[in-house]
């Protein structure tokens, strides 16, 4: 028994939480089949068939998108700078290596596969400094699992919708259960704008530089709350990346470090803010929902407006198929 | 009479040929020259607009202690009306109305608030918003009210008479938004549930006309309660009548035995806060991103007690 499954006792351990997901709607997923292919395609490459990892390579095609290398504008973050939405003073270049990042945030019918594995009582997926908050990750009826379901389960007709209440350490168990990790600011930033070309390092948006509120869906689309990951197929990058901007902002990796002015001046906050991306259905202002803007969120905050995608550096699926960019080939020939 | 004849006598009453006009808020007569009313200083504006529509101005005036979050709350409010939500929309009818919601949103676009309302009357800014609930019943309510300072408010409860302006609005007002500070109300003792009882028994004693709560009847101005900065303080955000009947009891009770149509609301703006220290060590909240929640129902539910 793990030290974390005697945490949690005997009503909510991995055997409890599979019946609950069981026992949920029937619904598909979005995606069918395993979800941790790039596990496949790493750790695991050199015992699988050729068979094996063709499939794995399928579902990384259809599951994720190849973000070349390049160098993002990251919006600084010094008091001026940071409180200067609009304008966006001053910007730091930083490189990003090349990645592949989910094509969609994890929706919950995903999420319950974690769950019913019983990611909450893997000692492993869990820093050993919030072990007792472990134990507080559960939904609105005690069960183990994101704060907004009900009986273990999602709420009827949101299988595809983002997962959301779930907080950072919650979302990096998931993508290191998979086999992959959260996306780093930069990453996150420039898989929006890359395809910009030479204006990639001011594009607001990934398709293009003015607000459009059939795109996404932020508080001027007037829907009030999440939809199904695969919506807004206007609001895409050009290689097929849902979502960036509203419907759930997203954790990314990093926590949101603000600089000090050169006058002193500093932002301060009372407990540690993971940096989150991309504005929700909630977010009020466009020049918040933007491929730039850079806020956060408390590490413990389980909110119904935030959720995450995961991504995997190119480098490391480069140990299976020695070029990643073949797909790439592969799909102009095709 | 006809009504609308009657609302044309109405309206033709507030400007005469002298260049006087008559004072929608106080109803005293003042010299249209002067741009305010040397009563109780509302601007002659409101008046003439409200003449040239040929309608009564119906009176919706937000109070609240000083930091209750008013100035937001009006800002935002305006922005979002004049957006328009749940076939709920909202025009300024003036430009001075656009001023504060220009100030608020402007501010919190970067990651600000608004500054201190300050106390005196000169500085205070109306808001005149002509709000309809579904464009073919012609269905209008004004929010008029100034964004009165939380201090001067304070100032008028302990000494009646020294702003005219509030007593005026209130006494004009159809119905009334009361903000509390929720964060006040769950850290910081009983001095919101005490201002909220001077509040009412202000609001009591304008309405009847007499100080003394005995053998009162109930007053029926409707009032919605909103408990702000909700964002922070989820538990008043679930349930805000709980919240202040558990928090606030003195201010609970007495609207119960006073006020026959009253109603508790939450609301909050901010996602995610952070505190901005300069180098003299002086500190401010700032929000690091907005999601205005609960700005419109208050209203939504004044309308429908029309
Ligand atoms: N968290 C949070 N804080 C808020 C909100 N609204 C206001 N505040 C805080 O409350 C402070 C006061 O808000 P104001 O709107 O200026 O308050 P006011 O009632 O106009 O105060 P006076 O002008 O002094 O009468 C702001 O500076 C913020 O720090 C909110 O929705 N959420
Ligand atoms: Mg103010």
């Amino acid at each position: 028994m793990t030290l974390i499954s005697k945490l949690w006792g005997k009503s909510t351990g991995s055997t409890a939480t599979a019946e609950h997901a069981a026992g949920g709607h029937a619904t598909e997923a979005r995606s069918n089949g395993p979800l941790d292919y790039c596990r496949m395609l790493t750790q695991d490459a050199v015992e699988a068939s050729d068979d094996e990892l063709d499939r794995a390579w399928k579902a990384v095609r259809d599951n994720m998108a190849l973000v070349p290398d390049g160098q993002v504008l990251l919006a600084a973050t010094d008091p001026e700078s940071f409180c200067d939405v609009a304008a966006s003073a001053a910007f730091q270049a930083t490189p990003v290596a090349s990645l592949y990042l989910d094509r969609y945030c994890v929706t919950n019918a995903e999420f319950a596969q974690f769950v019913s594995a019983g990611g909450y009582v893997l000692d492993h997926l869990w820093p050993t400094e919030i072990l007792s908050n472990v134990l507080q990750f559960v939904d609105s009826t005690g069960n183990p699992g994101p704060r907004d379901w009900v009986d273990g389960t999602w709420l009827a007709g949101k299988e595809n919708h983002p997962v959301t209440g779930i907080c950072w350490y919650e979302a990096n168990a998931y993508a290191h259960w998979i086999g992959k990790r959260l996306p780093s600011p930069a990453e996150w930033q420039w898989a929006a704008v890359w395809a910009g070309g030479a204006n990639a390092g001011h594009r607001r948006y990934p398709w293009g530089d003015s607000f459009d509120p059939a795109r996404c869906n932020t508080w001027n689309s007037g829907i009030g709350k999440t939809v199904a990951v695969t919506d807004y197929y206007a609001g895409c990058t050009p290689n097929g990346i849902y979502q960036l901007i509203g419907n759930v902002w997203e954790w990314t990796s990093s926590l949101l470090e603000c600089d000090a002015s050169t006058t002193g001046d500093r932002i301060l906050t009372e407990a540690p803010l993971a940096e989150i991306r991309g504005g929700a259905f909630d977010t009020y202002f466009a020049s918040h929902a933007t491929a730039q803007f850079r806020s956060g969120q408390t590490l413990l905050f389980r909110g119904p407006n935030l959720g995450f995608r995961c991504c995997i550096s190119a480098e490391q699926l480069a140990v299976a198929s020695p070029d990643p960019f073949a797909f790439i080939d592969e799909e102009t020939q095709s | 009479m006809s009504n609308a004849t009657e609302q044309l006598i109405q309206s033709t009453r507030f400007l005469d040929s002298t260049g006087r006009v008559t004072c929608v808020c106080c109803t005293q007569e003042s010299f249209s020259n002067t741009g305010y009313c040397s009563h109780c200083r509302a601007p002659l504006d409101l008046s003439r607009t409200s003449a040239k529509r040929g309608t009564p101005v119906n009176f919706v005036s937000v109070l609240g202690a000083s930091g209750a979050g008013k100035t937001v709350y009006i800002g935002m409010l305006l922005d979002v009306l004049s957006k328009g939500v749940r076939g709920i929309q909202g025009l300024p009818n003036n430009s001075f109305s656009v001023s504060i919601q220009q100030h608020t949103i402007g501010a919190l676009e970067s990651r600000r608030f608004p500054e201190k309302t300050p106390s005196e009357a000169e500085g205070w800014q109306w808001v005149h918003c002509e709000v309809s609930t579904c464009a073919k019943r012609k269905n209008f309510l004004d929010v008029v009210t100034p964004d009165f300072a939380g201090e001067a408010i304070a100032a008028e409860l302990e000494h009646p008479g020294t702003h005219r302006a509030i007593s005026c609005v209130v006494h004009q007002s159809k119905a009334i938004i009361l903000l509390i500070d929720s964060l006040c109300v769950r850290d910081s003792g009983r001095d919101e549930d005490f201002f909220g009882m001077k509040m009412a028994s202000y609001i009591h004693s304008l309405r009847t006309g007499k100080a003394s709560f005995v053998g009162q009847k109930k007053t029926k101005i409707p009032i919605a309660i909103v408990l702000t900065k909700t964002d922070s303080c989820p538990e008043a955000m679930e349930d805000p009548q709980q919240f202040a009947t558990d928090n606030m009891p003195g201010f609970a009770k007495f609207l119960q035995r006073n006020f026959s149509n009253f109603r508790f609301f939450a609301a909050g703006v901010v996602g995610s806060s952070a505190m901005f220290a300069d180098h003299r060590g002086y500190f401010m909240e700032i929000p690091l991103h907005i999601e205005p929640r609960g700005i419109t129902e208050p209203l939504e539910w004044i309308i429908l007690q029309k």
